[in-house]
């Protein structure tokens, strides 16, 4: 469940640096060079990431009345991933050692042998193979300068982060207790609660 | 330091928070009054984990009912668990929210949305958007006075001795 329907978790961020004035051309610019662009089925590229529009995976044409509404910058983070799966990459790759023995009239081979034929069964099936695609909402909140991610995967909040700080070039801070902590107080009580030990919740009675 | 040092460094507070949250939903019936926020009803729900702050391995989960008010749940509090992650009710005027918070990360996550007003597109996804940060705002005011209060000399000198009181009243051996 995303943005626009039905339950929601969500990780929250807040931006580390001011946001640029840049003119919404700039920003929807910075977009578009990092929407998401289709694997390429003639490479052997297993992941690719980019930003497409909330609602319409195959959006990539990104366009303003698309993106902003109100405050708010609304997008999609897409990542299509290519994977063989390991037992028929063994099984090809079983074969091809087999069948490469035989044509050279050899019982054995080579580690480097052995590494380049599955690298080559492993790219020959690597393009026969279906992306899987998943896709996470994101909102930039440009008067709050906070961001709201609809993922709690750890992998996927990395892959987030970084693609948000290639598109903007701003750094994203994490809203745990730090990250809220810095937003509702002040410096000098940010400081004073890194110095707090544990508290002991149980006491025995009497003390 | 670096600043995944900084953020570790505090997120035993998390579970801390949780723990203390508990202790105040059942101190005050669920009833809460803070700064110039109209007042508002929190009180935990369905599911309770606790988990040892050390070793982290022994943990209790509740679920079903009202877990908080279990003799199990203040048995494991009495040897030293903290609430690890706890699903909650907020009740503000007519509108009601379910969400569940762990430690230490504080996510909001399965988070269900009191009920929508507007039926235009663009209204909803405004709605939806107004009422995730009416939650956000709720647990940020619950959370600033918790570290106000974590930081004050009253913390170990009323507030933990009070706690340390409910959770021991509330187990087996207390009635």
């Amino acid at each position: 469940m995303g943005l626009t329907k039905g339950t929601v978790s969500y990780r929250r961020f807040r931006l580390q640096d001011d946001l640029p004035l840049n003119s919404p051309e700039v920003f929807l610019d910075s977009i578009q060079k990092q929407a998401f662009r289709p694997i390429d089925g003639e490479t052997d590229e297993e992941v690719s990431i980019g930003w497409v529009g909330v609602n319409d995976p195959l959006n990539t044409e990104l366009r303003h009345e698309d993106l902003f509404f109100e405050d708010l910058v609304l997008l999609s983070m897409r990542i299509d991933k290519k994977r063989v799966p390991a037992k028929i990459l063994s099984a090809h790759v079983q074969r091809a050692f087999r069948d490469y023995a035989h044509e050279n009239d050899r019982a054995l081979l080579s580690r480097s042998e052995k590494e380049n034929i599955k690298e080559m069964v492993h790219t020959r099936l690597l393009r026969r193979v279906l992306p899987s695609m998943a896709t996470y909402d994101m909102v930039l909140d440009l008067s709050e300068l906070e961001v709201r991610f609809w993922s709690l995967s750890q992998n996927v909040c990395i892959e987030f982060v970084e693609l948000f700080g290639m598109t903007f070039g701003l750094n994203l801070l994490p809203m745990s207790c730090y990250g809220l902590a810095a937003k509702l107080l002040d410096e000098v009580s940010v400081e004073r609660l890194a110095n707090l030990q544990p508290s002991a919740f149980v006491r025995s009675r009497g003390r | 330091m670096s600043l995944l040092a900084r953020i570790r460094q505090l997120d035993f507070l998390a579970s801390e928070f949780l723990t203390w949250l508990l202790y105040r939903c059942e101190r005050q019936n669920a009833v809460w009054k803070l700064d110039a926020s109209p007042a508002f009803e929190l009180w935990p729900d369905d599911r309770l984990r606790l988990e040892a702050p050390v070793d982290g391995v022994t943990k209790n989960l509740l679920s079903g009912g009202t877990p908080s008010r279990t003799a199990e749940a203040h048995a494991a509090l009495a040897t030293g668990k903290l609430v690890q992650e706890a699903r909650w009710k907020l009740l503000r005027g007519e509108k009601e929210w379910l969400f569940t918070m762990k430690a230490p990360d504080l996510d909001l996550r399965s988070v269900r949305l009191p009920e929508l007003l507007t039926e235009e597109e663009d209204d909803r996804l405004r709605e939806r958007l107004s009422l995730m940060r009416e939650l956000e705002e709720t647990v940020e005011l619950l959370l600033k006075t918790f570290l106000e209060l974590r930081l004050s000399n009253g913390w170990t000198r009323d507030e933990l001795p009070a706690v340390s009181e409910w959770i021991l009243d509330g187990t087996p051996s207390n009635g």
